[in-house]
């Protein structure tokens, strides 16, 4: 990287007129290309981040812009004063191991099976990648009515065992595992593909000397494949973990937060304050301290793979 | 320590049209040295990894020792291999590679220690067995390969392709090493290549295979000296034999453009015969001007130091000499040369085979 960026501006150095003249071209055709989407990034992206990041430290309402007021960095203060980020934020962290414990294996299990020589496979693979490219808000729908504890199937099918039914979103005990679930349903081919990538990278001789030197299946999968993983591995985790940590819809459309905000979602949570409850000052407070969990995650994330497992 | 014996071994890969090994019958003797080689797609690696067990043959039997092993686990075989690509574990140290199979073995820690110990002083490794494979060069990576297999102290060697990614130099080196180590363990040891001095220099012996079949076997020697068909021929020593149009006329073999020999000793072929005269480089030498059978131009002279080998054609068909480069004409010069009777193999135009 370093090496090549030496030589480039070494080049430049020594560079006849005509060509310079000609590089800075294009460089200029290429800013007319990128154009049109850094300016959908400014509008969409960079512009809101500032006023978020300015109404953060303001006490702001939607319904009345014009009372805006200063308050320094009150509304962090009251973040620490107050327990609702905390327990949001403990509602989200559990959500999310919870996706992420259930996905993982489950998306190397699937990816183990896509990977080996089935006859199925497009179709499984088709049948896996449904749900993930499927409307967030159809799925919740879609388990809304399975979740349902009078007419729900997943009750129907508990009665016609015999056992006893169960309130689903509607027990605090019940309610985050279960949005856990869905959310972990509708990920885990986005997870398996991930990995199927990763296990089309681990060379089959490897696979092949690990029998010849004594390893069974089991011994093959422990000691060979799944360390030669961990760097997938790492990547669907953050992935997975920065997509809980983003859901909306679940809490929106299933629980409404509840029920006794076992629900209550970051993401929820910060709609709920700016819209319902006509704070957004807080609520860019509570974006702004998002924004930097997220990133320092990703940052982590980064900083682990340049220092390891880079065979 | 064992013996190998594979008894009518028949292999057709799924979905394969052909079958890629018909009627294979194959016995290693315990301690052979034994080296398989072909062209290309002959079936070399298939029949190495029937004996492996990372494939299963169609048809026959497979034996190791004294157990029939084939729709045996490879780890229940009793082999250690080295694959061309040395498939070492990424993620492990060099020892950890050379210990891997002892370690899924429950061999007791020392044990461990000492063999690993031992095949890296054999091997020149002891400095890097705290490496990962990505900071070893090719060589090195090869011999972890090796070690890997050697710790084992398995029954059966099997090699696929050691050295072929390694350079002249190196590949020479190794060879050697080879060659020495076996002398030393003498394992059973069955060794695939492409690479005809790796055959000569160090199989005990050698099974030449063509299409799925064995075309000949023997010491090197015995297969340099009397191939059995044109293809072995023309396949064993370097530089490659010529071989000639001939036809037996009036008891000699005519070959065309005015060099008539006399048949080769023990021959007594039909008038009007068709054959193809195998000449070794070597079997030619230079003559003074009244001596020599043939006087061609030479076309193009490669001098390789020890010696020199001049090219040119006899009746149309491309020829080479291996002469000694004092010798050596110039290019475009005529040569004078002889050629010993005995010297030359004879083969039938049509099947091929030695007559
Ligand atoms: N997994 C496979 N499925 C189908 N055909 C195969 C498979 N592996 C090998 N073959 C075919 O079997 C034949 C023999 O292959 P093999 O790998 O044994 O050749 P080889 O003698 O080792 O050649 P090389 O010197 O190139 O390594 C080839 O025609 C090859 O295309
Ligand atoms: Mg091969």
């Amino acid at each position: 990287m370093s090496a090549t960026f030496e030589q480039t501006s070494s080049d430049m150095a020594g560079l006849a007129p005509d060509r310079r003249r000609r590089r800075r071209r294009d460089t200029a055709t290429a800013l007319a290309f990128l154009a049109p989407f850094l300016l959908l990034l400014l509008i969409f992206q960079y512009l809101p981040l500032a006023m978020m990041a300015k109404n953060s430290v303001l006490d702001y309402s939607l319904l009345n812009p014009h009372a805006a007021k200063f308050v320094g960095l009150r509304n962090f203060t009251d973040m620490l004063d107050y327990e609702d980020m905390r327990e949001s934020l403990a509602a989200t962290f559990l959500f999310a191991l919870g996706v992420v414990v259930i996905v993982i294996p489950l998306g190397f299990a699937l990816a183990l099976f896509l990977n080996s020589k089935l006859r199925a496979r497009g179709l499984v693979r088709t049948i896996i990648m449904l749900p993930v490219v499927t409307s967030a808000v159809v799925v919740a729908t879609m388990w809304n009515f399975l979740l349902d504890p009078s007419n729900g199937l997943l009750n129907g099918v508990i009665t016609a065992l015999g056992l006893p039914r169960q309130p689903f979103l509607t027990s605090p005990d019940q309610a985050l595992l279960m949005v856990s679930i869905m959310t972990a349903w509708q990920q885990v081919g986005f997870a398996a593909i991930l990995f199927l990538g990763g296990l089309q990278g681990v060379p089959n001789e490897l696979a092949e000397a690990a029998r010849i030197d004594g390893a069974t299946k089991r011994q093959v999968l422990w000691n060979i494949t799944i360390p030669l993983l961990s760097r997938t591995t790492l990547f669907v985790v953050v992935i997975m973990t920065v997509f809980s940590l983003q859901a909306f819809a679940p809490a929106f459309l299933m629980t409404d937060g509840g029920p006794r905000d076992s629900t209550n979602l970051i993401v929820y949570h910060i709609y709920k304050t700016a819209f319902v409850m006509q704070n957004a000052g807080y609520a860019s407070a509570l974006s702004l301290v998002l924004l930097v969990i997220v990133l320092g995650i990703s940052l982590l994330q980064m900083w682990i793979l340049r220092a390891r497992w880079n065979y | 320590m064992a013996q190998v014996r594979l008894a009518s071994i028949g292999k057709t890969y799924e979905g394969a049209t052909a079958n890629t090994i018909r009627g294979l019958d194959l016995e290693v003797q315990d301690g052979e040295f034994l080296v398989l080689v072909g062209p290309s797609g002959c079936g070399k690696s298939t029949t190495l990894r029937m004996i492996a067990g990372l494939e299963e043959p169609t048809e026959g039997a497979i034996w190791i020792g004294n157990r029939r092993v084939d729709g045996l686990e490879p780890r229940e075989r009793d082999i250690a291999m080295v694959f061309q690509n040395y498939a070492l574990y990424p993620h492990m140290t060099v020892a950890q590679n050379m210990s891997f199979g002892l370690r899924l073995a429950k061999v007791p820690k020392p044990e461990i220690r000492r063999r690993v110990e031992a095949a890296a002083e054999t091997l020149g490794l002891s400095a890097l067995l705290g490496r990962h494979p990505k900071a070893l060069s090719g060589g090195q990576r090869q011999r972890v390969a090796m070690g890997r297999a050697i710790v084992r102290e398995p029954g059966v060697f099997l090699f696929d392709e050691p050295l072929s990614n390694l350079d002249a130099q190196l590949r020479g080196q190794m060879r050697a090493e080879i060659r020495r180590l076996h002398d030393r363990l003498s394992a059973t040891t069955v060794y695939v290549t492409h690479d005809q001095v790796e055959a000569m220099t160090l199989a005990d012996r050698v099974v030449v295979l063509k299409d799925g079949r064995i075309e000949q076997q023997g010491t090197p020697q015995e297969l340099y000296d009397r191939p059995a068909t044109r293809f072995v021929a023309g396949f064993l020593g370097s530089p490659q034999m010529n071989f000639l149009a001939g036809e037996v006329r009036q008891g000699a073999l005519d070959l065309g453009a005015g060099l008539v020999l006399a048949l080769p000793p023990g021959h007594a072929l039909a008038e009007g015969r068709k054959l193809d005269v195998g000449i070794r480089p070597e079997a030619f030498a230079v003559a003074a001007p009244g001596a020599a059978i043939l006087s061609p131009r030479a076309d193009l002279v490669e001098l390789l130091g020890a010696t020199s080998l001049v090219h040119f054609s006899h009746a149309d068909q491309p020829c080479t000499a291996l002469v000694p480069p004092a010798q050596a004409p110039r290019a475009g010069a005529v040569i004078g040369l002889t050629l010993a009777p005995d010297r030359i193999s004879l083969f039938d135009a049509e099947t091929g085979r030695a007559v």
